[in-house]
């Protein structure tokens, strides 16, 4: 128990910012509601965006401001708001309490944990709605965000400040890269190479099953100690869907003005896309292609614009997007995918029918693509990775070709082999990120043709033998390869040695 | 009639910042059901817009009223009484409400510490 000293002393430092000075209220009445909409006149000083409460206590945000009227939505689900109620203005832009101890939580849009945990008060308030840093505090992408996916870190690599799209049907593992992603960062923080990353995982519009999964299964690889979850569930009004996107990368700012680099996915957007339309039509806004509104591409561009990477002066802090969208029968070309493909530095697409052959990760080197990665990749991975992504290409053209059953050279039969091999050593189990030493080591083996020989059945078990070999014996060359600089010839020879030995003891 | 042109109307029914009943009738007539809703509407936003509401703890006397036209003195005052604000004043102008009053000064309070 306090002692009264003390509890005297709590009261008078919170009257002390008392301030007995008259106040003015901006006050307006309830005219209607409709699907969740509140139209209310008065409220002449109402700034876009504010914050109001009306007389039982429900909060709502103003999204219109018409000439008699505002239009309200409703941050939580409050059905009994009557005509002629009073609501208030209270000067406050929405925003959410951004704090260090958010970190391991499950909160909503709003801030409200959803993790039966005490509600986090001591708080910096972010406003959900700002302007992205201009050109003049901004860099370009120079440091690798490692996913621990060979696929990913070799030929589409990702760079802290870079915004990169996800894009794929249901169920193809888009999901599963981003947690995976998460989850290497737990190497990446004791490996100590780069500053450790924050992750901020955003579900919009899933099923709480769902969010429960992804966060049951970061909290058994022990990444909830650097992520913060914001939940907006299938269940959640539609208002909570639109701002969670939002909230996310608000708290993702917080830690970046502190010169953290801050890793946000927004899983996905096609669900946010959806949100803010059902918004826009009862808020009777004019509807264009597919019934969104017109600002459908304001709304994406504006969210990942906040994407960045901050110079030294400002900090140095970055701010990483992975947004996610879901596509109907892989068609790219529809409305929200081409909008978000052309607002991001580059996509990653996954494909159905790769998945269903068992190419997990499903990605489609093809089409997928990271635009300024490259500067961000380290020169380790960078001088194998060329290679191997001229041949995957090379591979898939002679492919065709080779359906036709006719009779190949020996270089063409050379050349399909390697890429069969390719396809089966970017292969790579879900929830098992891998260090970029091996990453580097399985790419180097594949293309200094040291599978060449290897049957395709027995690809997989040579590459995970291969490491737990380099890891017993020859633990100074991944040390040496996690430096990230280019290999020297002295490294190359080690490197050989050491594969040469390994291959001989595997059968 | 569209709802700008209905609002010139209502505008229009006063005659010297009062309301012209033999306009308000003329106007009235011309107009279908859906119309006259949203005039009615109109003169009610006019009529807020013009009055100013006083609430005291106690009946106010000549110089607050008097004290009140120089702050407003463009615009119709309605003093109440009010005791529950024990002391001080509120004052209403149309969606604005200025607190100077001991009530509100307890509910700031109140609502501090439970923070």
């Amino acid at each position: 128990m306090q002692n009264s000293d003390k509890i005297i002393e709590k009261l008078e430092k919170k009257l002390s910012t008392f301030s007995a000075q008259g106040s003015s209220t901006n006050v307006g009445t309830v005219e209607k509601n409709t699907d969740g909409v509140i139209v209310a006149s008065g409220l002449s000083k109402a700034m876009m965006g504010e914050q109001v409460v009306f007389e039982k206590g429900a909060k709502g945000v103003i999204l219109n401001l018409d000439e008699d009227s505002v239009s309200i939505i409703l941050l939580d689900r409050a059905d009994d708001i009557e005509t002629g109620e009073t609501v208030k203005t209270t000067g406050q832009l929405l925003s959410v309490e951004a704090s260090d101890e958010l970190l391991g939580r499950v909160i909503n849009p709003l801030g409200n944990p959803l993790d039966e945990k005490p509600r986090i008060k001591k708080g910096r308030l972010m406003p959900l709605e700002k302007i992205a840093p201009g050109v003049v505090k901004r860099e370009p992408v120079n440091t690798p965000v490692k996913t621990g996916i060979k696929a990913i870190d070799t030929m589409i690599p990702i760079g802290r400040g870079q915004r990169e799209l996800l894009i794929g049907d249901r169920g193809t593992g888009k999901t599963a890269v981003a947690v995976d992603t998460i989850i290497n960062q737990k190497q990446e923080r004791l490996q100590k190479s780069h500053k450790p990353m924050y992750c901020i995982y955003v579900a919009i519009g899933q099923k709480q099953s769902t969010v429960a999964q992804v966060v049951d299964r970061l909290k058994q690889s022990g990444a909830m100690d650097y992520t913060i979850v914001v939940a907006a569930t299938a269940s959640d009004p539609a208002t909570l869907l639109y701002l969670a996107p939002y909230a996310g990368v608000s708290i993702a700012e917080y830690f970046m003005e502190k010169g953290n680099d801050v890793l946000v996915i927004y899983d996905d957007l096609t669900k946010h896309a959806w949100a803010y339309r059902q918004i826009s039509l009862v808020l009777r806004r004019p509807a264009g292609r597919e019934a969104y509104p017109g600002d459908i591409f304001y709304l994406h561009s504006r969210l990942l614009e906040r994407a960045v990477k901050m110079n030294k002066e400002n900090g140095g802090g970055s701010i990483t997007a992975l947004p996610i969208i879901e596509t109907q029968a892989n068609d790219l070309s529809a409305y929200i995918p081409t909008n978000v493909i052309s607002i991001t530095d580059g996509q990653i697409f996954f494909q159905t029918d790769l998945f269903n052959a068992g190419i997990r990760p499903a990605i489609d080197a093809g089409n997928s693509v990271s635009r300024v990665g490259g500067a961000a990749q380290t020169a380790a991975i960078k001088s194998v990775a060329g290679k191997m992504r001229l041949e995957l290409a090379q591979y898939n053209n002679l492919a065709a070709f080779a359906q036709f059953g006719s009779e190949l050279d020996e270089a063409t039969s050379k050349q399909l082999e390697r890429g069969k091999r390719t396809i089966e050593i970017l292969k790579q189990p879900q929830y098992d990120p891998l260090p970029e030493s091996l990453e580097f080591a399985s790419v180097w083996a594949l293309t200094n043709g040291f599978l060449d020989d290897v049957a395709l059945d027995n690809v997989s078990r040579f590459e995970e033998q291969l490491h737990s070999f380099m890891k017993r014996k020859y633990q100074k060359v991944l040390d040496k390869i996690a430096k990230g600089e280019k290999p020297t010839e002295e490294l190359n020879k080690e490197l050989n040695k050491a594969v040469t030995e390994f291959k001989k003891s595997f059968s | 009639m569209d709802r700008k042109l209905i609002k010139k109307l209502a505008s229009a029914s006063y005659t010297k910042n009062l309301l012209d009943e033999v306009k308000v009738n003329k106007i009235a007539k011309e107009l279908n059901r859906k119309e006259l809703k949203l005039y009615v509407l109109a003169l009610k936003n006019i009529e807020r817009a013009n009055t100013v509401y006083a609430y005291f703890p106690y009946f106010p006397g000549k110089d607050d009223i008097k004290n009140l036209k120089r702050l407003y003195p463009d615009k119709k005052l309605v003093a109440k009484t009010d005791k529950s604000l024990i002391a001080g004043v509120r004052i209403v102008n149309n969606d604005i409400i200025y607190e100077n009053n001991i009530k509100n000064n307890l509910n700031k309070i109140i609502s501090l510490i439970s923070e």
